[in-house]
């Protein structure tokens, strides 16, 4: 497995597959059919696609092979996962997954895996009860036993919290759980209101809030110790705008591209707005072609982002901004930057 | 008589700077100011000659030397594949 420098990484977030097992109350998906899903010689296809445009562009790929639950095609899953090691143009991949179909076979062959950087899971809270009454009854002990088996076996696992109104105080507790249970990374994402999550608008933190949780995020991936807590997400920059490894830009336009089950091509699948599908136009018509993309790379285009400082480090969430008011060149409604701007 | 390739897109970034992309290959080539016009007025469908008489007009310089300068361009954008050339 290769590390990236970051200027020359292009990231890949590929969901083979709109079906899941679980059913999480905050999630983005609205759909869990297997309409349009790719056969595996499609996904070949897809894949071939993406591996002309890395070196065309003189680019590492990194991917995240995800779904709905990507164990659900464990056969093409892993089929993906041989391509993967195989490419040159490929850095690494990480599997995003619930972990609950991850059985012992599947250790083993994950093991295998030349490039798979890491499995990320995902818990909502440090308690059952917390966790459960999002992600689904049972959840929370499938969630860490995979998490035991895969550390058993030498396999580097991330957890991942989507933080909003409800689990914002467990943050200390959650880290502790993880330091308990090997887990070697926390991530940590701002819930938004879309998919299936919509119903949960009042979850949504409030800037204030979020100034709360971004600072303690800080504060605790600093002095954290037992496992890494990852700060390279929009906004982290107005808490440390020194520390490179604080805060990153919105990858949209940039540096990214989603994949979803039907080769619909999102800017990040948390911006659902479709530009193309990668087997009907080709990804360079969509990187080079889309009004979208290049409206969104001019930073002047962004409210409140256009005059701020931090605009090299930061332009906060497109996605957040795009559910919070409806438009996603609108300031993220969580930088507290903006509003000391605008007053 | 020279056009610009159908698979060709011409884009200015944020920072002004002039970019070429081709969508068949995805190789992409960043232009001077008097490149990208030239191409920009060959999507327009301006032919060579009214190019470089433009040109000259704009630079104060004779039309004769533009025209072996636009051709001389628009030759190696042929060999790129970023302009074709029909008789």
């Amino acid at each position: 497995m290769t590390e990236i420098a970051p200027g020359d990484e292009f990231y890949f977030q590929w969901h083979i597959t709109e079906r899941c097992n679980q059913r999480c109350a905050h999630c983005y998906h609205e759909s869990y059919s297997s309409r349009g899903e790719l056969t595996l010689p499609e996904l070949q296809d897809v894949f071939a696609e993406m591996e002309r445009a890395l070196k065309a562009w003189n680019r590492i790929g990194s991917f995240s092979l995800t779904g709905g639950e990507p164990f659900m095609r464990r056969d093409e899953l892993y089929a993906l996962t041989d391509l993967l090691d195989s490419s040159d143009a490929v850095g690494y991949y990480d599997i995003l997954t619930n972990g609950a179909l991850i059985g012992s076979d599947d250790v083993g062959r994950l093991r295998d895996s030349a490039k798979l950087r890491r499995v990320q899971v995902s818990l909502e809270a440090p308690t059952p009860q917390d966790n459960d009454a999002i992600r689904g009854s049972g959840s929370f002990a499938t969630t860490l036993s995979a998490n035991d088996r895969l550390k058993a076996a030498g396999l580097e696992v991330a957890v991942m919290m989507t933080i909003a109104r409800h689990n914002k105080d467990s943050l200390s507790a959650m880290i502790d759980l993880l330091a308990e249970h090997g887990v070697d990374t926390f991530a940590t994402e701002r819930f938004i209101p879309e998919g299936a999550g919509a119903e949960l608008g009042d979850a949504m933190l409030s800037s204030e809030e979020a100034r709360e949780t971004f600072e303690l995020v800080h504060r605790l991936g600093v002095a954290e110790r037992r496992l890494r807590v990852l700060m390279y997400r929009p906004l982290f920059a107005l808490v440390d705008r020194d520390d490179p490894t604080v805060g990153a830009m919105c990858s949209v336009g940039t540096n990214a591209l989603t994949v979803m089950h039907d080769g619909t091509v999102y800017p990040c699948r948390r911006l659902p707005i479709p530009l193309g599908n990668i087997l009907e136009e080709g990804l360079f018509k969509i990187w080079y072609d889309s009004e979208f993309l290049w409206k969104v790379r001019d930073p002047g285009n962004i409210q409140g982002c256009r005059d701020c400082v931090l605009v090299p480090l930061c332009r906060g969430c497109r996605a957040m901004a795009h559910f919070a008011s409806g438009d996603c060149f609108a300031s993220d409604p969580h930088c507290w930057k903006a509003e000391s701007c605008s007053a | 008589m020279f056009r610009l390739s159908p698979q060709v897109r011409l884009r200015r970034g944020p920072d002004g700077s002039c970019w070429a992309f081709r969508l068949d290959s995805g190789e992409h080539y960043e232009l001077n100011e008097t490149a990208y016009e030239t191409l920009a007025a060959l999507a327009r469908g301006d032919d060579q000659v009214s190019i470089a008489h433009h040109l000259a007009g704009e630079y104060g310089i004779t039309s004769g030397r533009t025209e072996v300068d636009v051709e001389e361009l628009l030759t190696t954008c042929v060999d790129e594949g970023l302009v074709t050339r029909e008789e």
